[in-house]
């Protein structure tokens, strides 16, 4: 898929480009916060530089033009993929999309939601307006605050939305589960993606429950696209923004989540879809299995809890 | 789409229905706050307003009404028109009269007339589809003819008189008012459009939401606005979008024609003459359309010119040579003038001795007369907006794109807008994006603005290409027109391009 792009001329693999990796830069949704005096140091996959990278550029999240426009063209896929997922596994009957109903015009209402990594809150919005009841939390004051800020644009957003500043580990503390969590464009950014997921398992509700991730793999072609091209030749993104070391390629991101015990096992893996741009209408699809190695870039897993 | 009549049919009242979700945010924000000025706001907040309900506008009402996508996730929509709609709602056809302002509507136009259930409220007796088009240049007598019977694909197009389309489309819209929320506000003119960055409110911030300021003193706040407000667009003015383009030296003179009865009105003829192409479309046995691009003096002419005269003047622009019909024109105006009937009689009558002209089968029925109070004139004019799209903005139909009506495509091309807008916003919805978002808004302008300059940059090199009588351009032309008449692929191409299939 990326290396279609690498066709097209110079200027227009900047175009393509700049967008695809701000926003894997971008929705790094950072969601570890280092708690300052109290933190124990298991929560130490906390990367404080990338907070504050986020916080910079959290102006940035909803303009138009701005760095996170792939994010935005993304966020429609992941939505779709989500609903796709709920509807598949038929948890607590999701509603059919094309009945006529006012419930099965939002297919996730009465669903209890979290997006751990908001940022400015592109993904939050869209669940609540597909009816969720939303938390969106994440490690950056300053994307929180645009994010709530942007909210009060909605008045269809009121009322089944809240953001809030908190790492996982605190959620988890007060005992608080969801029907589904979300991590998107996150775990490639957290020093120990283990405990990370291991946190994000655990807000998951038990008994089917759901847990959606989104991240890129470790592959020499993502190592071309995203850390030599972008980063280093055509310095679309300032460089050391990924960490080629910290991209989990999905079979080791299975094997990960389906390693978390609680008291037993957690739970399993049950999808996981390869994804990629269409290099001229930067619209995302869903890459069809005759593609090879349409896992080795960007991809969507499902999870369940057992 | 299929299941939009079907819609119409659910019982669910309206009543009921209050709990959108705008509207019982707006209820439980009143019942806290109690500001009057705010309260105003919020209860005028719209999911979309269309500004301009011509044809383009009603049909987008319509569109929305009639999808269960849009009325199922509450949307609200206002329809706002500054001319009294009535005498289109009310719409009573005669008997062998006919509307002078007709439109050719493609197979792919007509679909979606049928897929949003307007097809079925279309006064039947007046639709005329045709299967036949013959095409010629005036200068060399070089000819295409199209005939789609052969491809059993159905008519090529459907001639409509434009009240005809526009009556379905607001009795279509009435009929789904108890399923939809879609105001209708005729009689009302936009006073201004803004944005309201003064009202700080505590809970909303609506200041990037366009407010549309109207005639009855409400304001009208709405996540997306559609500008459907033709070709000098206060929308458009408003987004600050530019309009390329250019004024054709020409106007259209239409006309509602009587022609022979005893001839099987089934075909569309079009003969482009060095001053512009002039048209006759069918609309029944013993009745036809004229649509006449010409010089704006020569318009003006033909305009105010006796009836009579009118007649034979048509007759020879379709059946005699250029310079037979130079003459015609050089007796128009004031003064003593001509027997047109005998010169266009003496005239045709020697050409037909020295040519082998097949008078029936190549030349449109005999005018015998026009319609009282038909003939009516308008600009020319070529359009294309820079951009169809702002936040929280899109514009269709001829707001964003005007076009030479020698192809009988303007309006097909607006419902293609409508047909994609209305594509893309069901899809925001079921992807629960905001309607009004630039990111969504951009697959509309994507997909429309490439296949609408197709368009325009095709009809306007025919216009340039037939609008001389230069000796090797007529040479060229008429070979190509003549290569293309023989070779049945590409005339089948050209045909889905024309028909909208393609």
């Amino acid at each position: 898929m990326f290396l279609k792009r690498t066709i097209t001329s110079n200027t227009s693999i900047m175009q393509l480009f700049k967008p695809k990796c701000a926003c894997i830069y971008a929705s790094t949704r950072k969601y570890y916060r280092t708690e300052q005096s109290n933190s124990s140091p298991k929560y130490s996959t906390i990367n404080e530089s990338e907070v504050s990278k986020f916080s910079q550029l959290a102006n940035e999240w909803w303009s138009p033009n701005g760095p996170m426009k792939l994010l935005h063209t993304m966020n429609p896929l992941r939505v779709s993929y989500i609903r796709e997922q709920l509807r598949k596994n038929n948890y607590k009957k999701i509603g059919d999309d094309v009945s006529s109903s006012y419930h099965d015009h939002h297919p996730f209402r009465g669903l209890r939601m979290l997006d751990i990594g908001c940022g400015g809150g592109v993904l939050t919005e869209a669940l609540v307006r597909l009816g969720g009841s939303v938390i969106g939390v994440d490690a950056s004051d300053e994307s929180i605050n645009i994010a709530q800020l942007h909210a009060r644009k909605d008045p269809s957003l009121h009322g089944n939305l809240k953001y809030q500043c908190i790492t996982a580990e605190k959620l988890l503390e007060q005992g608080e589960t969801f029907d589904v969590v979300c991590a998107m464009e996150i775990i490639e950014h957290v020093n120990n993606p283990a405990e990370f997921l291991k946190a994000c398992a655990g807000l998951v509700k038990p008994g089917g429950g759901h847990l959606f991730l989104s991240t890129i793999s470790r592959t020499p072609l993502s190592y071309i696209l995203t850390i030599l091209l972008a980063e280093n030749t055509l310095k679309i993104v300032p460089q050391g923004t990924h960490d080629f070391q910290k991209y989990l390629r999905s079979d080791e991101l299975q094997e990960i989540i389906e390693g978390i015990k609680n008291d037993d096992k957690w739970g399993k893996v049950i999808d996981i879809t390869g994804i990629g741009p269409n290099p001229i209408t930067s619209k995302w699809y869903k890459l069809p299995d005759w593609i090879p190695g349409k896992l080795d870039v960007n991809y969507l897993l499902t999870a369940q809890r057992f | 789409m299929s299941e939009g009549k079907g819609k119409a049919s659910e019982g669910k009242k309206k009543s009921e229905r209050i709990q959108t979700l705008i509207a019982t945010q707006t209820h439980t924000y009143l019942a806290t706050v109690s500001s009057s000025s705010s309260s105003d706001i919020l209860e005028n907040i719209y999911d979309i307003v269309i500004v301009g309900g011509g044809i383009s506008g009603s049909a987008l009402a319509c569109a929305l009404a009639s999808s269960p996508k849009i009325t199922g996730s509450q949307k609200r929509v206002a329809l706002i028109e500054s001319s009294d709609m009535s005498n289109i709602k009310e719409w009573k056809p005669v008997k062998g009269e006919f509307s002078n302002r007709v439109s050719s509507l493609t197979p792919r136009s007509v679909e979606f007339f049928k897929d949003i259930g307007v097809w079925h409220n279309i006064e039947e007796e007046r639709i005329k589809p045709f299967s036949d088009m013959q095409v010629w240049d005036g200068v060399s007598d070089a000819r295409i003819k199209f005939n789609n019977e052969n491809n059993r694909t159905g008519p090529l197009a459907w001639i409509l008189e434009n009240y005809n389309i526009h009556h379905a489309i607001l009795k279509t819209l009435d009929q789904y008012k108890e399923n939809s929320d879609v105001d209708l506000l005729d009689n009302t003119k936009v006073q201004k459009i803004f944005f309201d960055k003064e009202n700080k409110d505590e809970q909303f911030d609506l200041s990037d939401w366009p407010c549309v300021e109207l005639s009855n003193g409400k304001k009208l706040k709405t996540r997306l606005l559609v500008g459907a407000d033709g070709i000098n667009s206060p929308v458009r003015s408003f987004a600050n979008i530019d309009s390329l383009g250019w004024d054709y030296n020409s106007h259209a003179v239409v006309a509602t024609l009587h022609v022979d009865p005893s001839i099987d009105n089934k075909t569309a003829w079009q003969r482009f003459l060095p001053t512009g192409p002039i048209a006759m479309l069918p609309l029944q046995n013993g009745y036809s359309s004229m649509v006449w691009s010409t010089t704006p003096n020569l318009a003006t002419k033909i305009r105010s010119m006796p009836s009579n005269d009118f007649v034979h003047l048509v007759n020879a622009a379709f059946q005699l040579r250029i310079a037979d019909l130079e003459y015609f024109y050089s007796q128009l105006g004031d003064g003593e003038s001509i027997d047109f009937f005998n010169e266009f009689e003496w005239r045709k009558d020697v050409q037909s001795k020295n040519s082998d002209y097949n008078y029936k089968e190549e030349f449109p029925p005999l005018v015998l007369g026009v319609q009282d109070k038909s003939r009516a004139g308008f600009p020319l004019k070529m359009r294309n907006s820079e951009n169809y799209i702002k936040e929280r903005i899109v514009l269709v139909g001829d707001a964003a794109h005007t076009i030479h009506p020698l192809a009988g495509q303007g309006l097909n091309q607006g419902l293609a807008d409508v047909q994609c807008l209305l594509k893309v916003i069901e899809q925001g919805i079921t992807n629960g994006q905001d309607i009004g978002d630039i990111n969504l808004l951009r697959e509309y302008s994507s997909e429309r603005y490439f296949a609408n300059i197709m368009m325009l940059g095709v009809v306007d090199k025919l216009h340039k290409l037939f609008s001389t009588n230069l000796t090797p351009i007529v040479l060229i032309r008429s070979f190509g027109l003549k290569v293309l008449n023989n070779f049945e692929p590409i005339k089948a191409e050209i045909m889905k391009f024309a028909m909208g299939t393609e």
